[in-house]
């Protein structure tokens, strides 16, 4: 029996394959059912003219139930955009991606959504408390608990016993 | 994964209008699968019992709506429920007829529609299959009146009768002759045979009598495991024959698990329950995937004192650091640590950002 999280990645992997991915999106990794990589770029008239972004999705077994971890990747050369809800270590606060999470999203949703968040920026800066936050976070953004106040200052590291996975 | 299925197997709207629609809105949004005992929200939308009674534990709203509610407001919805299970018998069928169409319809200059250009071919030198016929008003045949009646194979040209059709097709023509297609509507079939007690050697008997009565039709109630000592809870699981090994964590995630698997069950016609067995396998499954899935995961304690050189080092740095500057935010180095995944062992005591 695939479980239900393979099947449903694998219907929204056929869906890419079949429609595509909506304008400057692209699914560049997908090799298997835990770790998507996909590039995104804003189009049209924003901040981020010509610049590319690699996003990572990391999934496992609850979704969709559960929401998938995502990031940008800020190795191999590459940049997490300059935003004020982007941490400079790739962490992106988000409540789509917390609490406001629903199973009904799909990967390209969420996509779209990270996308126009970035197209309506109007400064490029990083959240305040940025230093402090990518000195101490957890190496999987799902651990930190965002407050979704949509100024990022405030954030709080999951005590270390709930770090174990839960089932449902 | 051959077998995965979804609307993008019908052509698009205009070749073939509301295929696509149709077979999308038979599908739960959550498991993206035709919908296996769909429930109605409050709100008045849809899912699959189990994948919604997953959702409400994690949060209790419509995931679709956002509005909220609770597994009380489940109502049933026998008429989806109908339609998806003539839908399951209808979609082998009608994507073949689909396919046997565009073939047939290739060589022939007067169909208006240029869709399909690549699908030119040769003209196979067979007649086209009678099976194909059925929304060809040029060929009118009544085949889908008579489901014994045999007709040939469009590949092989085999004599199959018209009801296994696709099975025979979805095989490559090399089929053991009269097995139906194994719709899982047949399996189900198969399972209601066998009542509730196959196969499984009576532990206990407290319990037993219960489930196979008319009681069966009442859901479990949920139960606060909190309150509950360790001997109870391994009561309720003994009450519907599960294992009891494991510690406390184990045995209530198992039994919620269950709870929620029974209850959905109901949520389906007759018919189309699960056997009681049947969905004792299917937790058993979930567990063995869920351990399974789990061990990738690093254990804290071990992971602590694999990298204990890492911390120390950590500790030695940041040491200077808090005596020679205040703990304000002024490190000199931008402290980037990505793959550092060692620091989420570190618990933030922040005296200055202490919300709660």
């Amino acid at each position: 029996m695939a479980s239900i999280s393979a099947r449903r990645l694998s219907k929204e992997l056929m869906e890419i394959k079949n429609d595509g991915c909506p304008v400057g999106i692209n699914l560049i990794k997908a090799d298997d059912f835990s770790t998507w990589w996909f590039t995104i770029e804003v189009m049209g008239e924003s901040l981020y003219q010509n610049e590319q972004f690699t996003l990572q999705f990391r999934f496992d077994p609850q979704y969709p139930i559960s929401s998938p971890a995502v990031q940008f990747i800020v190795t191999e050369g590459k940049q997490a955009p300059v935003h004020p809800h982007v941490y400079s270590n790739g962490h992106i606060c988000a409540s789509i991606l917390g609490n406001e999470w629903s199973p009904v999203l799909s990967v390209i949703a969420v996509c779209v959504t990270l996308q126009s968040m970035l197209a309506s920026c109007k400064e490029k800066q990083r959240p305040i408390d940025n230093d402090r936050y990518v000195k101490h976070a957890p190496e999987n953004p799902k651990k930190t608990r965002f407050h979704y106040d949509g100024e990022c200052q405030c954030y709080r590291i999951i005590p270390i016993q709930d770090l174990t996975i839960r089932f449902l | 994964m051959a077998d995965v299925q979804d609307p993008s197997d019908f052509p698009e709207h205009a070749e073939a209008p509301g295929l696509r629609l149709l077979d999308s809105a038979l599908r739960c949004t959550i498991c993206s699968e035709l919908f296996d005992g769909p429930v109605t929200l409050k709100c008045g939308h849809c899912f699959c019992s189990l994948c919604i009674r997953q959702s409400l534990i994690e949060k209790q709203e419509c995931p679709a709506c956002r509005e909220e509610d609770t597994e009380f407001h489940l109502r049933r919805n026998t008429v989806m429920e109908e339609a998806v299970v003539a839908w399951r018998d209808c979609r082998p069928f009608l994507l073949q007829i689909m396919n046997q169409r565009r073939d047939v319809e290739q060589p022939r200059p007067s169909k208006k529609r240029r869709l399909n250009a690549h699908f030119e071919e040769p003209p196979s030198s067979e007649p086209s299959s009678e099976a194909s016929t059925t929304f060809d008003i040029h060929h009118p045949t009544s085949n889908e009146d008579e489901p014994d009646k045999l007709v040939s194979c469009p590949s092989c040209s085999k004599r199959v009768k018209m009801t296994y059709i696709n099975h025979h097709l979805d095989n490559g023509c090399k089929d053991a002759q009269h097995t139906p297609a194994p719709s899982s509507k047949a399996q189900w079939e198969n399972i209601l045979g066998s009542k509730s007690q196959v196969g499984k050697s009576p532990k206990k008997k407290k319990g037993k009598d219960r489930a196979s009565s008319d009681e069966e039709d009442y859901p479990l109630p949920k139960k606060s495991y909190d309150t509950l000592k360790d001997k109870a809870i391994k009561e309720l699981l003994q009450e519907h024959d599960l294992p009891i090994t494991g510690d406390r964590k184990t045995l209530v995630v198992r039994h919620q698990r269950w709870v929620i698997i029974y209850n959905s069950n109901l949520d389906k016609a007759r018919n189309l329950r699960k056997s009681i067995p049947a969905l004792r396998r299917e937790l058993r499954d979930w567990e063995t995937l869920q351990k399974n899935r789990t061990k990738h995961n690093i254990d804290p304690v071990t992971h602590q004192i694999k990298q204990k050189a890492e911390f120390d080092k950590l500790v030695e740095a940041a040491r200077p650091n808090k005596s020679s500057s205040s703990d304000q935010m002024s490190t000199p180095r931008p402290q980037r640590r990505n793959s550092s995944p060692s620091v989420e062992n570190v618990i933030l005591v922040d005296s200055d950002d202490d919300e709660g």
